[in-house]
């Protein structure tokens, strides 16, 4: 064998074997778990969809809904939780007036007090989407959340689509959006239902 | 002729592996530079979110997305070159641009598209747009210029600044190329404003305590929503003369955040670009299934929250009643051309 030869031949060697390792190297950070952040290694326990009131509010924390418990409930007795949990919500939803006094690091990205209402109304759809026998409720709260002249405009905004797609779904009359801007109807038809 | 076809085969497949092995070498360049200071949780979370971009199912239902962001078809991979031309180095939140982190590469160059004005006459002299006073628009202008790069969450940790953004007029100013000087990475040369070097602090990764999971940071929905920042904060480094760096502007009147520099005057800006991100991966995972529905609805949120400080849709929408042609700046980048 050539010296020409064995060379290239120890050049592809080398190719394949950096080759491997780099393709492993990036194999493994697609596929391996992430290693948890030291400060989050304490573990939150999963916890069954509650409403927990705002920071501050005097209202006590709601009773929560366990929706893998139905049958030692009554449906009455589970509509009238879920009511409870509901009034609970419509008072921890941030409001125009709460926005207005805060500043512009607060507000340049989506304030926290409106992640906190995503979080509480991810889970009131988790809850009524699987107990159908909710739904009526959760349409009415939805319906009033959009026409509530003082709540935050994107919160309103998704209250509409919510409304909009169980009136539909439950074959009510047509929402009267009236008295709704303009802006907040536009809004919620850009979001995907 | 066999050994020949021996031959030809040996250097076809050694061509092969060079390539392949370029590619996976390509690939990994593709990653963000960190700064020497970033905590390793940090650029582990953001490596993640940024691979995340090449296996979301982006959708983009009224081709939307592909025309504002400029992109020939809406898929991971285009959004990664879009975003790696803009999001190239992190640095920690501590990160600071004393004069002795700048170094002078070129002292007299050509920034090409920038105004002959001085930064600050070159807002004064901005003539209004749309129903904005030039009082208000200079002081919006210079005011985003100080402040509006710089995301700082509740709890007053930094989200997200794009560091390039606010110093790059002052290199226009001075008619000079320069650098920056970055602890672990070495001098980087800002030889236009889409070099970006985004400041990073704890701020980012926050989240909503009300979330379940044993650790929401990375779940879908905030992985997104971090996707959605970097990009917000990389179109403060399009744009070129007076719309350069496309600077908020104070919300209107009536606006419930009225006063305060969080809006878009216009229908291509950093709101726009987020929402239609964050547009793109609801409709997609919605599809397939991907996101919880919890996830989902603070999507949904998060989405209307951007949406909702864009005026110049807003105004098409008729929160003033009256309906107005969208307001695009043009995203061109300022550039270092020629040397003089």
């Amino acid at each position: 064998m050539s010296k020409r030869a064995l060379r290239l031949a120890v050049a592809v060697v080398l190719i394949l074997v950096v080759g491997y390792f780099a393709t492993l190297k990036k194999s493994q950070q697609v596929t391996e778990p992430e290693p948890e952040p030291a400060q989050m290694q304490s573990a939150r326990p999963q916890v069954v969809p509650t409403f927990e009131p705002q920071q501050g509010s005097s209202a006590a924390p709601a009773e929560t809904v366990k929706t893998n418990d139905l049958s030692k409930n009554s449906e009455r007795e589970l509509k009238l939780r879920f009511a409870e949990q509901l009034s609970e919500l419509a008072k921890a939803l941030p409001t125009r007036d709460q926005m207005k006094k805060k500043t512009f690091e607060e507000v340049h990205d989506t304030p926290q007090e409106v992640l906190d209402a995503g979080a509480r109304l991810g889970n009131l759809k988790k809850i009524w989407l699987a107990t159908p026998l909710l739904k009526p409720q959760a349409q009415a709260f939805y319906k009033a959340c959009a026409l509530s002249v003082n709540t935050v405009t994107a919160i309103r905004s998704l209250c509409l689509v919510n409304a909009r797609a169980l009136t539909q779904e439950l074959g009510l009359s047509p929402l009267d959006e009236a008295a709704i801007p303009q802006a907040i109807k536009s809004i919620a038809n850009q979001i995907p239902r | 002729m066999r050994a020949l076809v021996k031959k030809a085969a040996f250097q076809f497949g050694i061509l092969m592996l060079l390539l392949s092995g370029l590619q996976v070498f390509a690939s990994e360049s593709l990653r963000l530079q960190y700064g020497r200071l970033v905590p390793s949780w940090q650029r582990d979370l953001l490596d993640g979110d940024l691979r995340l971009l090449g296996q979301v199912n982006w959708q983009d239902s009224d081709g939307e997305l592909a025309r504002v962001f400029g992109l020939h078809e809406t898929n991971g991979k285009n959004l990664e070159a879009w975003l790696q031309q803009r999001a190239r180095y992190i640095v920690d939140e501590r990160f600071d641009t004393p004069s002795k982190s700048l170094v002078v590469l070129a002292p007299k160059v050509v920034y090409v598209l920038a105004s002959d004005l001085t930064p600050i006459d070159s807002y004064k002299n901005k003539k209004t747009i749309d129903n904005l006073s030039k009082t208000l628009r200079a002081r919006a202008i210079d005011n985003s210029r100080k402040n509006s790069n710089l995301q700082v969450s509740t709890t007053g940790k930094v989200m997200m600044a794009n560091v390039t953004s606010r110093i790059f007029p002052y290199f226009r100013y001075k008619n000079a190329f320069m650098g920056v000087k970055i602890d672990g990475v070495g001098v980087v040369a800002i030889d236009s404003s889409q070099v970006g070097i985004f400041r990073v602090g704890e701020g980012l990764f926050g989240y909503s305590k009300l979330e379940q999971g044993t650790d929401p940071r990375r779940n879908f929905a905030n992985r997104i929503r971090r996707l959605r920042t970097l990009v917000h904060e990389s179109r403060h480094g399009d744009g070129n003369g007076d719309s350069g760096t496309f600077p908020h502007i104070q919300c209107p009147e009536g606006h419930e955040l009225e006063g305060l520099y969080a809006c878009d005057e216009s229908a291509n800006g950093p709101y726009r670009v987020a929402a239609l991100l964050m547009q793109s991966a609801l409709e997609g995972c919605q599809a397939d299934g991907s996101c919880p529905v919890e996830q989902a609805e603070i999507m949904k949120l998060v989405l209307a929250s951007d949406l909702s400080r864009i005026l110049s849709t807003l105004k098409i929408m008729g929160i003033d009643g009256k309906e107005v042609q969208p307001l695009e700046y043009d995203p061109t980048p300022e550039i270092v051309e020629a040397i003089k």
